[in-house]
């Protein structure tokens, strides 16, 4: 599915506004990353485009119509929005919390049904933890609870995934694993996915496009490489840096590295 | 391989507890109908109840009958209903505010239905009266509540339970009020009677105002027992999740103010019970809303009759039923906490 953000405008405060006239789209099973410094308004934007924050104006488009138009309970089926973590007081077992992924399909007085735990469980196999099903949301470590996470967002069956830096807190393996896993989504269903992350070299390993947001409301959209170069991050970012490529097993891969002074 | 062994055996644990919780309520409600300070045989009390519904032939004297089926009947069927709705109310609003350290009352119904209560007894005394003042006065509280936390963009939990801390106090004043006012000699000691918790004199005509309201809320709440578990999480991410947060959120508010208000209404303020049996259901089945819930209705029913027939049992006066509950469920609170270290499973 195709989702547009057509002159996205937010304003907080009095006048204060975080990006003018944004626009970028993904198409069907796209990877966009978003990157940009603190303070620039990535996670902002991303729950703008979800619509859990309001535009101050323009629009975000799934297949050109106005998410207005689909009505919230439509959207909600459509696109997925993973958080950057989920806590909670009760420890629900992580078979319970995937299974939430279901509240678009049902209503105030339902409750899920033999099919929806059958998805459900579908998608803790995608992500690879059905080991994990009768186990406390509380007993599980970040890495796991964020692919948790991700097959919660999978339950909806949503054909757009949104996730806000997903691989921030975590360790190189784990960073890895749910990288491969995006990269799987998207590639094998047809998912379109928008990423925030901190890291270009991330953005380069698994995105097709790319946003990149500066402090001064000015922002690049378009191909990864084309985005992520060494003069852009440096204006960017403010740091210099180096882009080296290097073989791996028959495939070309990119790093960044940070240069001090 | 262990694994496996693990599920099974949870499995046949859930299946026990399942039997006790149906079990235990029906169990006592025949222990309870026996007890008291007139002796009827347990027989007889058994052929009065089937005698309702079945042609039996008289083998027993007209009081009775009338100490089981006018007398003790109706209060059973009351405290059973107050616990079940006290109980569940509380598990919802727990989970609806992400906190179990939540009470039905935290919204200020109760004190609003306090109020409601003492002002009918000062001004009238007929229980008619005193029933609905403290319906009426319940849900204005709630109401107060939800004017005052209003904003823009919805309500956020933190403004609800603020305002709800203001509308008690401002109740609890008031209350404070007609005490003051009140006779000393005569409507004094009855609206403190009343407030402290008692289920002494009911009769059928007491519950049709508010065994209904109770009955309508609960059965509300176990129906929205998934949503439950939904609106457990922090609000944005329930909304990510499709569903219409607030309009939720009012509708667990509102059956859960039938339910206290109601509950005030027949029998004043009984605190503890709203707080703790959603624990205990908790150690028992877990945190998920769809067990939890039915799991309430069977404990609370269960531990507000245990309570009351030590009110009516243990003296020859009746002791009023807060300090029961209180005096069993403080002890108890704090044994949980010291267990659980404060992290609720």
């Amino acid at each position: 599915m195709r989702l547009e953000v057509k002159n996205g405008e937010f304003t907080y405060g009095k006048e204060k506004n975080l990006f003018e006239k944004i626009c970028f789209w993904v198409e069907k099973g796209e990877i966009m990353t978003i990157l940009g410094p603190n303070g620039a308004g990535k996670t902002t934007l991303l729950k703008c485009t979800t619509s859990l924050l309001k535009w101050g104006k323009g629009t975000t488009l799934i297949n050109h119509q106005p998410l207005n138009e689909w009505g919230a309970g439509e959207v909600w089926k459509k696109m997925a929005y993973v958080p950057q973590s989920s806590s909670n007081v009760f420890s629900y077992t992580v078979l319970d919390m995937v299974l939430m992924g279901r509240a678009p399909y049902l209503n105030l007085f339902s409750v899920p049904s033999e099919p929806d735990v059958a998805i459900a469980r579908s998608s803790l196999e995608t992500v690879g933890i059905s080991y994990l099903e009768g186990k406390r949301c509380s007993e599980i470590s970040g890495g796991e609870m964020q692919l948790v996470l991700i097959a919660r967002a999978l339950t909806s069956e949503p054909n757009i995934l949104i996730l806000d830096e997903p691989e921030s807190h975590l360790d190189f393996k784990n960073q890895l694993l749910i990288l491969e896993i995006l990269k799987k989504i998207a590639k094998r269903k047809g998912i379109s996915c928008i990423i925030n992350t901190h890291f270009p070299a991330h953005a380069l390993q698994i995105s097709d496009k790319t946003l990149m947001l500066g402090k001064g409301r000015q922002y690049l959209f378009g191909k990864t490489e084309e985005v992520i170069t060494e003069n852009n991050l440096r204006d960017f970012f403010g740091v210099n840096v180096k882009i080296l490529s290097f073989e791996n097993k028959g495939e070309m891969m990119k790093t960044v590295v940070p240069l001090a002074g | 391989m262990q694994e496996a062994l693990v599920q099974i055996n949870k499995k046949k644990n859930a299946k026990k507890t399942a039997v006790v919780l149906v079990a235990l309520p029906i169990i006592f409600f025949f222990v309870s109908i026996c007890l008291g300070r007139y002796l009827v045989a347990p027989g007889k009390v058994f052929n009065i109840l089937a005698y309702q519904v079945l042609p039996l032939d008289v083998t027993w004297s007209s009081i009775e009958e009338s100490v089981v089926s006018q007398i003790r009947l109706p209060r059973i069927i009351m405290a059973m209903l107050v616990g079940a709705g006290l109980s569940v109310s509380g598990a919802a609003f727990q989970g609806l505010f992400g906190n179990p350290l939540v009470s039905p009352h935290i919204l200020g119904v109760s004190a609003g239905a306090g109020f409601g209560a003492a002002l009918g007894i000062l001004i009238s005394g007929q229980a008619v009266v005193i029933q609905l003042m403290a319906i009426s006065f319940g849900t204005l509280a709630v109401v107060i509540t939800y004017l005052v936390s209003r904003m823009k963009t919805g309500t956020p939990l933190f403004m609800l339970v603020l305002s709800g801390m203001i509308t008690q106090a401002f109740f609890t004043a008031l209350i404070s009020l007609i005490k003051y006012v009140a006779d000393p000699e005569e409507v004094l000691p009855t609206i403190v009677y009343w407030l402290m918790g008692s289920m002494s004199g009911v009769s059928y005509d007491d519950l049709w105002i508010g065994a209904p309201m109770i009955l309508g809320g609960i059965i509300i709440l176990l129906l929205m027992r998934w949503r439950i578990n939904v609106l457990s999480l922090n609000e944005e991410e329930a909304r990510s999740l499709g569903i219409d947060v607030q309009k939720s959120r009012w509708i667990v508010i509102i059956a859960s103010t039938l339910i206290t208000s109601a509950a005030v209404s027949l029998c004043g303020i009984i605190g503890w019970v709203g707080l703790v049996i959603p624990h205990i259901g908790r150690m028992l089945v877990g945190p998920d809303h769809r067990v939890l819930l039915p799991a309430c209705v069977s404990i609370g029913s269960f531990y507000l009759l245990l309570i009351d027939d030590i009110a009516r049992t243990a003296t020859a006066a009746e002791i009023p039923l807060s300090i029961l509950t209180a005096i069993v469920g403080a002890p108890f609170f704090a044994y949980l906490l010291r267990k659980t270290g404060g992290k609720w499973s």
